[in-house]
């Protein structure tokens, strides 16, 4: 089968790569670039384990054929610690105990970060709406939108 | 008790590795000439297996090998308590989650590609899609079972029909649970590395239950178990549910890895997880409960049919905790239980956070709710006077004078915290106008948890640990029970700093390793807590000697008693650091390194009478939950949710919270959206994945759930906790149900779960009418 | 990993009428692909089909405001509709209905077009376009053409599009400040949820209260989108009693036996939609509503 080219900027280096015309994004990051931080869990675009940033919104890697990372700016859970806001997010998961068996963090913490770079003001209840696309199983979530809402506290502040 | 670091909210240690993407889970392992594997499932819920054609697949590219049950070098069948389950079909299927043949292959495309062309023959046989049509059917899914039954646990007390006689109200009712899934995040994945100097395999991935696995392991691929080394990798959720399918996928990737010398990966998608996994038991319940004029319960009398699917698994344990805790936390002379466990052709069911015990809560508070109606006292008021109290005789006949019972103290504040009482009368209020559409209401529920396996298990319920203590003290500990999210590890670290009494920055968790952390049994049935304390209390004891042993070469025979606590060690007129000890300890060629041990103590229960001590400590649970029921469309908002525990002492009370949370909002789910869903003709299930199986997202949990906890250190657990795990998630249902029942204006109404929209439209349908509503 | 024969990104409209006459066999027009990734995963029904993947085209992500029209690119996200501020003021019940689709996510890779090509009678939007008379633009042959948004449906998941036409955007027609809306969704939870029924409502009344304009449908209850002109002159020319109001709500709720026939589900949505109807009509009606 024909090889497709993508050249695209992922947690700010650039790839020029080879990919299968039926690889998802998610295939591409987690199986061609190794980076296994972005999650599967459902593959159907449920549940926002899988969720990465594409050209600053927040997307379901695994409803994204690969085909659109051409010319895209992506980003992945692996970049958020040398991100200011993912960094905060990170450190706010910890400190509000909004992880347990960690599989949804990542991500929730790009849904958060998404949501946060476009709307830094967010209201608890737009924090919630934001993160609506995520499952998590362990947390029953509260503790989780007092994590985001704590990072976004903590950035406005800065 | 002063205590240093238990009951101190230290953060989790895996929290940082979980936040950056780092923390790696069973299928984000990469090795050099990995193989990939995919598994073919069965065609039939229940056939014959007559033979398995693999030629086709075998000839595709990249396919290295084709395994089915024929391989399989020993025993063929597994099962933690009860053999009879197929790793790989050979010569029958029992349900359409059976595989009857993995491939492997260079590539996961590859795998996926050629097991499409994997045929057999079979021959069908009639599918028993439900437990009535499998009592009565002439098959017999395993010849053990005649009527396919494969457990009854009975508990009884009393003279039920005298009690019924004595009463003045009896209320008959039935109820109704559905299949849950555990839907953790992460689908199951484990990778099987072989050693290239012995048959010895190296297993990772996601499972629970690890010394279970290596029993089975040991059992089917005729491998030492000295060199099967099973290592979990962190776990993306289990509830119960990463143990037999994990254990399962194991083999079959054992088999291939010692079949072609290469590691192996197998990876279930989302739909082969819900497909193959076994699930919480849908519960039918026949219930009949008496109380006298005044309020007194008298008697009760249960019946219960669960569906175990095509093979024993939990089921009989999963019964013995419905029949023995089925009757809740309540005082009661007589008492009736019997839970009947049935074999079917549908998937099979077993373990899942609260074992049996939610679905008979949401039978029996909804069926007290009618009584206390008819009786005309609110649900509290009626708690109020049927709850145990100290020395209270429990429902088994368990006379409960060893530690607090709190349940009655738990009841007054989830009700005070929800508002319970003034509501409950406004609310009753308010919903007799037939023109208000949208209505509330409110429930409260309340549960004994039994702590560890209980006396079903009496005298197999061990852990263990090793402790030791390097040259620089620092203390590394190795425990077989596995982080599933939880926070377990890291309340286990806060307990060996404490029995070790040293500053909690000394220790560190090793990461599972059965190689390395002593047999232990499962971390399961909300046994971590009181089992793996009991053994760190017991290896801190052994290591504290030999540091001893190492001071009284020192220091004299005469030394006195030693006290090791806060990162000091005091003796005679001494003051010295844990540091200065441990070195004095290798100074004297001495090795500060033990295996604690812990076996919870046998109780007396007598099972042919269902009479008796159940188990050896409990737990007390009460949750209360307010809804809102829009009788013109079925829907059911929940407003908040109040889940108030003791589970003894809070080893780390931030964590306990994130328990309660998530508990509160599986239960939830458990109410009013999760269903399998399954067809008793085929034995299909009809929801594969998150689109059609509903969890709860964060908008319909309600952001103001309150977790509340009571402490009263359990005097038979060595650090003074029991569990939180199961008991968190245990009464919800049960109270979200009250709740709806009470908004719809009739307790009991809705008794099958769960109730989505249709199911609560119909029940207001029939109770106010079609066509009565005034349009004003 | 998804399997189809060959993956084309286009650019523009020149480049996807290029790519198509080249292709030989089968095409997929990929506009998002929320419903179709999900649909290729099942099993191995794309293998011999080209994928065109047309949501990198630019002319198809805009929406402009001409003089009685929005025209929405058919490439143009869930989300972008659901927080444009032309289609929130010209189109408000669309913009609603973009927002509820499934989760941010989602709506943000997914578009109107493909959700139109996808035809689930589940789709969101399709309740709104179909009480706001939109229209589609087709290139088909390398002919452009308005039609009817009922036109190009035939069934569940059905349309009479070919694999190469191009549904180039919706032309909706602008509702004046004064017309009032309703978008209900009824769903099992309040995110990620697919409808189970959607109803779509659009009135205006004059200065005296009687109605100038009403348009009521229901989404995910018939195989196509359906637009009712008689339930419309139930209230047209009236100042709505509540019998009015009742006389409608029965009416509409009629509809789905009459048209969908008996199923099982309509012993739920005959009598929900009933009662919805009639709440949502004396919210919007309100204070004007006469004895």
């Amino acid at each position: 089968m024909r090889k497709i080219n993508l050249t695209f900027t992922l947690n700010g280096k650039p790839y020029d790569i080879e990919a299968n015309p039926g690889a998802r994004m998610i295939d591409v990051i987690r199986d061609d670039l190794g980076l296994t931080g972005t999650k599967e869990g459902c593959s159907v675009g449920e549940c926002g384990a899988c969720t990465v940033i594409l050209n600053g919104d927040a997307v379901a890697s695994c409803m994204v054929l690969a085909g659109s990372m051409q010319g895209a700016d992506i980003l992945t859970i692996e970049a958020m610690s040398e991100l200011k806001l993912g960094n905060l997010l990170q450190e706010s998961f910890v400190e509000e105990d909004a992880v347990q068996c960690g599989f949804c963090t990542p991500g929730f913490i790009m849904s958060a970060y998404a949501l946060l770079k476009k709307n830094p003001d967010a209201t608890r209840q737009e924090i919630r709406e934001g993160v609506a696309g995520n499952l998590c199983r362990c947390t029953g979530y509260i503790q989780i939108v007092n994590a985001i809402e704590n990072a976004a506290h903590h950035m406005r502040e800065e | 008790m002063k205590t240093y670091t238990i009951g101190k909210s230290i953060g989790r240690i895996d929290a940082h590795a979980k936040v950056t993407g780092r923390a790696e889970f069973g299928a984000d392992i990469r090795l050099p000439d990995l193989l990939y594997l995919k598994g073919v499932y069965s065609q039939y819920a229940h056939a014959k297996l007559l033979a398995v054609h693999t030629q086709q697949a075998e000839n595709m590219p990249g396919v290295v090998c084709v395994v089915t049950g024929q391989d399989i070098p020993g025993e063929r069948m597994i099962g933690e308590l009860f053999i009879d389950q197929y790793p790989l079909a050979y010569d029958k299927v029992r349900y359409l989650g059976d595989v009857i043949a993995v491939v492997a292959a260079d590539t996961q495309e590859q795998a996926d590609a050629a097991a499409k062309l994997v045929t057999a023959d079979y021959e069908p046989l009639p599918v028993l899609g439900s437990p009535r049509v499998a009592m009565e059917s002439e098959y017999l899914i395993n010849e053990e079972y005649p009527g396919n039954i494969c457990g009854e646990v009975h508990m009884r007390k009393g003279d039920v029909e005298k009690g019924f006689s004595e009463s003045d109200v009896v209320v008959k009712t039935n109820f109704r649970s559905a299949y849950i899934e555990h839907a953790y995040l992460e689908p199951e994945s484990v990778t099987v590395i072989p050693s290239p100097m012995r048959p010895e395999l190296t297993i990772l991935g996601s499972m629970q239950a690890p010394y279970n696995a290596r029993i089975s392991l040991h059992r089917t691929l005729n491998v030492p178990m000295s060199q099967i080394i099973l290592r979990p990798s962190t776990v993306g959720g289990s509830f119960g549910g990463k143990i037999e399918t994990a254990e399962a996928m194991s083999i079959r990737a054992g088999l291939i890895a010692l079949k072609t010398g290469r590691p192996a990966q197998y990876t279930l998608t989302r739909e082969e997880s819900m497909r193959e996994s076994y699930k919480r038991h849908p519960i039918e319940f026949e219930m009949e409960i008496g109380a006298t004029k005044d309020g007194t319960l008298k008697s009760m009398r249960i019946y219960s049919i669960s569906d175990g699917g095509a093979y024993t698994n939990m089921s009989p344990p999963v019964a013995y905790k419905t029949a023995t805790l089925g009757a809740g936390p309540y005082r009661l002379d007589n008492v009736d239980v019997t839970a009947t466990a049935v074999l079917t052709n549908n998937n099979h069911t077993g373990s899942m956070r609260g074992f049996g015990v939610p679905q008979a809560l949401f039978a029996l508070e909804n069926t007290l709710d009618q009584l206390a109606e008819k009786l005309d006292m609110s649900p509290t008021e009626f708690k109020r006077k049927n709850l145990l109290k100290n020395n209270d005789t429990s429902p088994a006949g368990h006379v409960l004078d060893f530690h607090e019972v709190s349940v009655l103290s738990l009841l007054e504040k989830a009700a005070a915290e929800l508002d319970f009482d003034r509501k409950f009368t406004q609310y009753k209020q308010e919903n007799k106008d037939p023109n208000r559409r949208i209505r509330r209401g409110v429930g409260i529920a309340v549960s004994m948890r039994g702590v560890s396996i209980g006396a079903d298990g009496n005298g197999h319920d061990v852990s263990r640990i090793l402790i030791e203590v390097m040259q620089d003290a620092s203390v590394h500990a190795n425990l077989g029970l596995v982080e599933l999210g939880q926070g377990l590890r890291t309340c286990q670290m806060q307990m060996v700093a404490e029995g070790m009494g040293v500053n909690v920055d000394r220790v560190t968790m090793g990461a599972t390793d059965t190689s390395r952390s002593p047999v232990t049994g499962a971390c399961i049935a909300s046994r971590g807590t009181l089992l793996g304390g009991g053994a760190t209390l017991d290896a801190c004891k052994r290591v504290h000697a030999i540091l001893v042993e190492g001071l009284q070469k020192t220091y004299g025979e005469d030394i006195g008693p030693v006290v090791f606590e806060n990162d000091r060690v005091l003796f005679d007129d001494h003051d010295l650091s844990f540091v200065e000890v441990v070195k004095n300890c290798y100074g004297a060629n001495l090795t500060p390194m033990a295996v604690g041990t812990y076996s919870v103590p046998i109780t007396n229960w007598d099972p042919k009478k269902g009479f008796g001590e159940p188990f050896y400590t409990y737990s007390y649970s009460c949750q209360a939950a307010e809804v809102e029921v829009d009788l013109d469309v079925g829907s059911v908002d929940v407003i908040k949710m109040v889940g108030c525990h003791d589970m003894g002492r809070a080893i780390n009370p931030v964590l306990v919270h994130g328990q309660i949370y998530g508990g509160l909002a599986m239960a939830q789910g458990m109410a009013l959206s999760e269903d399998v869903g399954h067809d008793s003709k085929t034995g299909a299930l009809k929801n594969l994945n998150f689109s059609g199986y509903l969890l709860p997202t964060v908008l319909d949990v309600p952001d103001t759930n309150v977790p509340i906890l009571e402490e009263h250190p359990d005097p038979r657990s060595a650090f003074g906790g029991r569990s939180i795990g199961e008991p968190s998630t245990e009464p919800g249902a049960a109270a979200i149900t009250c709740a709806v029942n009470m908004a719809l204006g009739k307790p009991g109404m809705i008794h099958e779960l769960p109730y989505d929209l249709d199911r609560v439209f119909a029940a207001a349908q029939e109770l106010w009418g079609e066509d009565d509503v005034e349009i004003s | 990993m998804l399997k189809f024969r060959d993956y084309i990104r286009v650019e523009s409209k020149a480049e996807y009428e290029k790519a198509i006459a080249s292709i030989e066999g089968p095409v997929l027009l990929l506009a998002g692909g929320s419903d179709l990734l999900v649909q290729a995963r099942q099993d191995d029904r794309y293998e011999d089909h080209t994928v065109v993947d047309i949501f990198g085209i630019e002319e198809l992500r805009t929406i402009e405001d001409t003089e009685g029209h929005l025209v929405i690119g058919a490439c143009v996200t869930h989300e972008a509709i659901a927080q444009s501020l032309l289609v929130n003021r010209y189109a408000p019940i669309l913009a609603e209905a973009a927002l509820s689709v499934g989760s941010v996510q989602i709506r943000n890779h997914s578009s109107i077009g493909g959700n139109l090509a996808n035809a689930s009678p589940a789709a969101d939007t399709l309740a709104p376009l179909a009480v706001l008379n939109a229209e589609v633009v087709i290139l088909k042959d390398g002919i452009e053409s308005v039609v009817p948004l009922a036109e190009i449906f035939e069934g569940p998941y059905k349309t009479n599009l070919g694999d190469r036409d191009l549904i180039v955007s919706v032309r909706v027609p602008k509702l004046s400040a004064d017309v009032r809306h309703d978008y209900t969704k009824v769903g099992r939870r309040k995110a990620l949820s697919i409808s189970r029924m959607t109803i779509a409502t659009l009135l205006q009344t004059d200065e005296n209260g009687v109605v100038t304009r009403f348009d009521m449908t229901m989404g995910a209850t018939f195989p196509c989108p359906m637009t009712f002109p008689d339930i419309s002159a139930m209230l047209v020319g009236k100042r709505p009693t509540k019998e009015d109001i009742s006389e409608v709500a029965r009416a509409l709720s009629a509809k789905i036996p009459e048209i969908a026939g008996i199923r099982a589900s309509t012993r739920y949505k005959q009598p929900v939609c009933r009662r919805l109807s009639v709440r949502i009509l004396q919210e919007l009606i309100g204070d004007e509503q006469h004895a």
